[in-house]
């Protein structure tokens, strides 16, 4: 399964719309239910998924599905 | 349907979802208003539709730790415990039926940590003087988690939540199981012998070779019997449940010296081959309390099932299999105030007494015969400011014989007690009448009495005395408020025994007309 697969599993599951369709352009004003306090659990279910943290800034930050890629992308570079 | 206001220093709207849940899971329907505010100042002067049941104070260490650099350091401990509990007192002056519950601070590992807990202490002391005010241990709860556990400093700064996702559920459990301790109090604990005070079973094995001490699980078990002991000390009424043969079950009592129960701690013993939620009901009877006033530890899973389907109302936890977790499970599970009164303190030996006399009735072919040989003395008087502990807790935790349901004092009320012995012991103070004059008549503002003392003649006793105060202060009847709840029933025979007639919303009877029995005599 491909990094952008994973990414939209996990949210689709946090969510619990399992036939949520997503891109990396999708942001959380799009998708009923993607409220702040769903937007920490993904934030934390994301953390778990691919061992690593997000920045305080980074958050609540993320303007899209697209940036919380990048972020969890960037978090892997030495 | 609970009315709570939640004030809180961080975004408490995420606790709503867990704690409607969790309500609901108990079979309470809440109504939630959540306020985010620093300024608990401005509580008395929130204009409300109308008085919630409850009103919850959530402060955060981390808004104590931004006015410890604004304070000059003077009386910095005081006057942060002042600013919450005085604003949530000046509140119930507001609303006098609110009771509060405040959220202590949570431990950090900081440098701020001394000030949070010597602050907690301040509250801990105003509780106990305060009977409507609960404490939510938000720092034995954060202690037991641990802090990297509890906390992520990065949910402050994002989202101002006190703790991590994971743990918010384990806050609002704190705060439900804090509010349902005095809704629906724990009274008696019901323990199993066989595996549960002791590893082994009694009918099998000599008493001194039961696995108590010496051994992992045996040392575990000692402090299980420790533990039941603290309870008890905590005003619980503690109740032995066994289907051994009694003269078996009382072996390790007498002969296993690593035994930290003595039999005298027991209330009553239920021994004998019933299966244990027929047992149950017996000490129901036996010691008259509700079925959701007790909770039954028994390491069986199937004696727990049998118990858990024919017996809902109790509570029956999943005790864990292994002896060394059970202590600290249950210590999570119960939330146990300590007893205002030296009668609340003595209760499992009050009830232990009771029992006694039920023994006894068996003795007299009639009630009158045996309500008679008790030799019962009552004493009515006036309330002294030494007697208001026991008053408290009257008020506070009697459900089945409490008239209105009023947990507070009215101002203008007048507050009579009644005291009673008989020739096993004394009772204490187990009756008051909250009375006032109105009109032509006494009015009962709430009359509240001790399960304990119920059908022995003590209500009819207490009402021809009120009946001879109006007569004598030129008053024709008597009224009392009584409000129906699922418990009180018991009331609506009282006020129909005592010739109390429902009229629009009091019940009135006519004060000339005396009802006192004779085997009660009183001064």
């Amino acid at each position: 399964m491909s990094e952008t697969e994973r990414l939209f599993r996990a949210i689709r599951e946090e969510l619990q719309l399992p036939d949520l369709v997503l891109t990396l352009a999708t942001t959380a004003n799009d998708v009923n239910g993607w409220d702040s306090m769903r937007h920490l659990q993904i934030i934390l279910r994301l953390e778990r998924e691919f061992g690593m943290k997000f920045a305080t800034r980074d958050i609540l930050g993320a303007r899209n599905v697209g940036e919380l890629y990048q972020l969890i992308q960037a978090a892997k570079r030495p | 349907m609970l009315k709570i206001l939640v004030c809180a220093e961080f975004s408490a709207h995420v606790l709503v979802p867990l704690l409607e849940n969790l309500f609901a899971e108990q079979g309470v329907s809440v109504s939630l208003q959540v306020t985010e505010f620093s300024d608990p100042e401005l509580l008395p002067s929130l204009h409300l539709s109308e008085a919630p049941d409850y009103l919850c104070l959530l402060p955060t260490v981390q808004h104590l730790k931004l006015r410890q650099l604004k304070s000059d350091g003077s009386n910095f401990v005081e006057t942060e415990a002042q600013r919450w509990s005085g604003a949530g007192e000046l509140f119930c002056q507001r609303y006098p039926t609110t009771r509060i519950l405040l959220a202590n601070f949570a431990f950090t590992g900081e440098p701020i940590d001394e000030h949070a807990q010597a602050i907690n202490l301040c509250w801990n002391e105003w509780s106990r003087s305060n009977s409507t005010a609960q404490i939510v241990r938000l720092h034995q709860l954060s202690l037991m988690k641990g802090v990297e556990l509890w906390s992520d400093p990065r949910l402050w700064y994002a989202a101002r939540l006190p703790c991590t996702l994971d743990q918010l559920g384990a806050f609002a459990f704190e705060i439900v199981k804090t509010m349902l301790s005095r809704l629906f109090p724990l009274k008696v604990v019901v323990v199993d012998f066989d595996n549960t005070l002791w590893g082994g079973e009694i009918g099998d094995l000599d008493p001194t070779q039961i696995n108590l001490g010496g051994t992992p699980d045996g040392e575990a078990f000692v402090d299980f019997q420790f533990y039941l002991k603290e309870l008890i000390a905590q005003g619980i009424i503690l109740v032995g449940c066994t289907r051994n043969p009694r003269q078996v079950a009382e072996l390790p009592f007498k002969h296993n010296r690593q035994m930290v129960l003595a039999l005298s701690d027991f209330a009553h013993i239920e021994a004998g081959p019933d299966n244990k939620a027929t047992a149950l009901e017996k000490i129901r009877d036996l010691v008259n309390v509700g079925l959701d006033s007790m909770l039954f530890l028994d390491d069986s899973s199937f004696e727990r099932a049998l118990v858990q389907n024919l017996l809902p109302a109790v509570s029956t936890p999943e005790l864990p299999a292994d002896p060394a977790l059970r202590v600290a499970f249950l210590r999570q599970l119960i939330v146990t105030e300590a007893p205002l009164s030296s009668t609340g303190r003595e209760r499992n030996e009050l009830v232990r007494q009771n029992i006694a006399r039920q023994t006894e009735r068996q003795n007299y072919p009639t009630e009158s015969e045996f309500l008679c040989s008790l030799q019962m003395k009552a004493s009515i008087r006036p309330l002294l400011p030494a007697d208001r502990p026991r008053l408290v807790e009257l008020l506070e935790r009697t459900n089945q014989y409490n008239m209105s349901g009023l947990r507070l004092v009215p101002k203008d009320s007048q507050v009579l007690g009644l005291t009673l012995e008989d020739r096993f012991g004394h009772h204490g103070l187990v009756a008051v009448a909250l009375t006032h004059n109105e009109n032509d008549g006494l009015m009962i503002d709430n009359f509240v009495m001790s399960c304990r003392v119920a059908s022995r003649g003590v209500e009819e006793s207490f009402f021809n005395h009120l009946k001879l105060l109006a007569r004598q202060e030129g008053l024709a009847k008597m009224s009392m408020v009584y409000v129906p709840t699922e418990k009180n029933i018991h009331c609506l025979d009282i006020l129909r025994r005592n010739h109390f007639v429902k009229e629009s919303t009091a019940w009135i009877c006519d004060a000339a007309s005396p009802l006192a029995p004779h085997w009660v005599s009183y001064e």
